[in-house]
């Protein structure tokens, strides 16, 4: 039996690192133990063997893509950088996926791949387009709540009349000309009877959601409105195969599990990539599946996709200091991180009746903002729409 | 460890007489100090916004990174995404590369780093598929294409550690100093820990015969 300093004196041999004296040494070992022979020649059989295979060319688009690659964080990078030191949790991190991600994705769709990052920017897409805005945009519809129209952006330009008034259940009366307008829409009357809106709209979560500084700073913002408005990101949202991403189990246990929620919530991300709790989000089950997921690959090869991504809408949206503060609100974030605000989320009916108009619609209604601030006046306003006729 | 036999395997006999290896090119030799002068100069270039510099590097690099990937994940693609995901990060974070140290160990790194945690990623999934897998995995129809069969395989069947170590060595030649470098470990370990490996490549490639 070889001992271990003999088989290191062979290997050693083999790699040419040997002394005048350990070859010597090595010389006399093969000449005594026939062990060593075999070993010596085996081993130099494998080293021939290794030798036989050869480097092989890398694919002639990678270099291109490396380079606008490249280019493209060279872009964002200083961005990235100047962002201010105060927004070190949620903006910081959103700022930099946003940017990165979209920079990635571009790749990614030359390559004709879809790398775990890709999720992230869907993820983010997901976030905005449900979890943040919690409805499909819709610029190109009219409308005949808080003053939208043909000509308004999307968005709510009356929010800041009815910032500080209360509403009691007094005022969610049909005799209120604001409720009265809400109601005679057959869309918002139907959506506002359905169980599941009635549901979520118990739920404070959800309400303070539909009511917080954060949201109507967050929709008053005019990248925000622009991209809201913008024909690729409508598409995207109408497509049939981000509405089959979205109702994806997959996509929806991402959204849902405690990776996503600690990615989100944590103050520490400051880099992506670098970021263990990404690596923790990217290892995940949820993410896993997702990448392999049917679904997610139909969203990646989706042209409307990619036109977002590639949107400067969506690139100054990242980039707005305002977007950022609100998305870095306190309000948002523990939104998103609160359990039964993820249980509405991920529930089916739920998501069908987001992707309405109505549900747009009425949440652009200053009246509805105001009175889901109030457990009393919600529920009085639940009341009045089931009084009203369809 | 245990060592097999000569007689258990006829086809790896004992020649008859007793190479010192000098013959084959296997030598640790070090990388001219003159390249790590040229990395340093050019992201010095690359830092002050010389788009040309950066084509350099990536030219100088995108192949080697591509190998390392290439034969610690087995596919082509993930070794693609591999290597531009390398190329990303380390243009991201080139401020912070510390030129007393060598650039191509600190990319190497990277690209060990980022092959290991798509290794990780992938681990639950079957990902190789006939498409994008290390061509040869058919069976081999010549020389060279049996060796890059058989060892392909015998790379998969190493854990990761073992793999980065064979790869490092005899793929990219890099001496031990140079893995400690990269790996971030002592020679000592290197050397014990690639004798090893090859001791584990070694038995794969014999089960292989039979």
């Amino acid at each position: 039996m070889l001992q271990p300093e003999q088989i290191e004196l062979i290997h050693r041999e083999l790699d040419g690192d040997s002394t005048p004296e350990s070859s010597a040494a090595f010389r006399e070992l093969l000449l005594v133990d026939a062990e060593a022979r075999a070993l010596a020649a085996e081993l130099r059989e494998m080293h021939e063997l290794l030798g036989r295979v050869k480097d092989q060319a890398p694919p002639p688009h990678l270099r291109n893509t490396i380079l606008a690659s490249i280019r493209n964080f060279a872009r964002a990078a200083p961005a990235v950088a100047a962002a201010p030191s105060s927004l070190q949790s949620l903006v910081r991190w959103f700022t930099l996926q946003l940017r990165s991600t979209t920079i990635r994705m571009e790749n990614v769709m030359l390559m004709k791949k879809a790398l775990v990052i890709g999720g992230a920017a869907v993820a983010v897409i997901a976030i905005i387009g449900f979890a943040v805005t919690g409805y499909p945009p819709s610029g190109r519809e009219s409308g005949t709540i808080g003053g939208l129209s043909d000509t308004t952006p999307v968005g709510v330009q009356q929010a800041s009349r009815y910032r500080n008034r209360t509403v009691t259940e007094r005022d969610v009366t049909l005799a209120n000309p604001e409720i009265q307008v809400l109601l005679q829409n057959h869309e918002i009357l139907e959506l506002v009877k359905s169980d599941v809106f009635r549901n979520a709209m118990r739920n404070d979560e959800f309400r303070a959601l539909q009511s917080s500084d954060a949201l109507r700073q967050l929709t008053a913002n005019d990248a925000f409105k622009s991209l809201m408005a913008s024909e690729a990101y409508h598409q995207l949202m109408a497509s049939e195969a981000y509405r089959r991403l979205a109702s994806n189990d997959a996509f929806r246990r991402l959204q849902a599990s405690e990776e996503f929620r600690k990615a989100l919530a944590s103050d520490a991300l400051r880099s992506l990539r670098g970021n263990e709790l990404y690596r923790k989000l990217e290892a995940s089950d949820e993410f896993r599946a997702l990448r392999a997921n049917d679904a997610y690959r139909a969203v990646m090869a989706d042209e409307a996709f990619r036109q977002v991504l590639e949107n400067d809408a969506f690139r100054a949206m990242a980039a707005n200091d305002a977007l950022r503060s609100a998305l870095s609100s306190e309000a948002l974030r523990a939104a998103m991180a609160n359990d039964a605000f993820r249980a509405v989320m991920a529930n089916d009916a739920f998501r069908k009746a987001m992707a309405t108009d109505a549900y747009f619609r009425l949440h652009a209604a200053d009246i509805f903002r105001a009175l889901s601030r109030s457990s009393a006046a919600s529920e009085a306003f639940l009341s009045e729409a089931m009084r009203a006729k369809l | 460890m245990h060592v097999s036999p000569v007689a258990a395997h006829s086809a790896w006999a004992a020649p008859t007489t007793f190479p010192t290896f000098a013959d084959l090119d296997c030598t640790l030799d070090e990388r001219p100090r003159a390249e790590d002068d040229q990395d340093r100069e050019l992201v010095r270039r690359c830092l002050s916004g010389e788009q040309a510099a950066a084509v350099t590097l990536v030219a100088r690099y995108e192949r080697r990174l591509f190998n390392i990937a290439l034969r610690m994940l087995g596919n082509v693609q993930d070794a693609e995404d591999v290597t531009q995901s390398v190329f990303c990060n380390a243009f991201l974070s080139l401020a912070s590369y510390d030129p007393r140290y060598r650039f191509f160990s600190w990319i190497y790194r990277m690209t060990m780093n980022e092959s290991l945690n798509m290794l990780k990623r992938r681990r639950p999934m079957v990902t190789l598929n006939e498409e994008s897998s290390i061509p040869g995995r058919e069976p081999a129809a010549d020389a060279a294409m049996e060796a890059e069969d058989r060892v392909g395989r015998a790379l998969n069947e190493l854990n990761a550690n073992d793999r980065s170590l064979v790869v490092l060595r005899h793929f990219q030649s890099l001496s031990y100093d140079e893995i400690a470098e990269v790996l971030k470990v002592a020679v000592p370990t290197v050397k014990s820990r690639l004798f090893t490996a090859r001791q584990r490549l070694r038995l794969v490639l014999l089960g292989q015969r039979v």
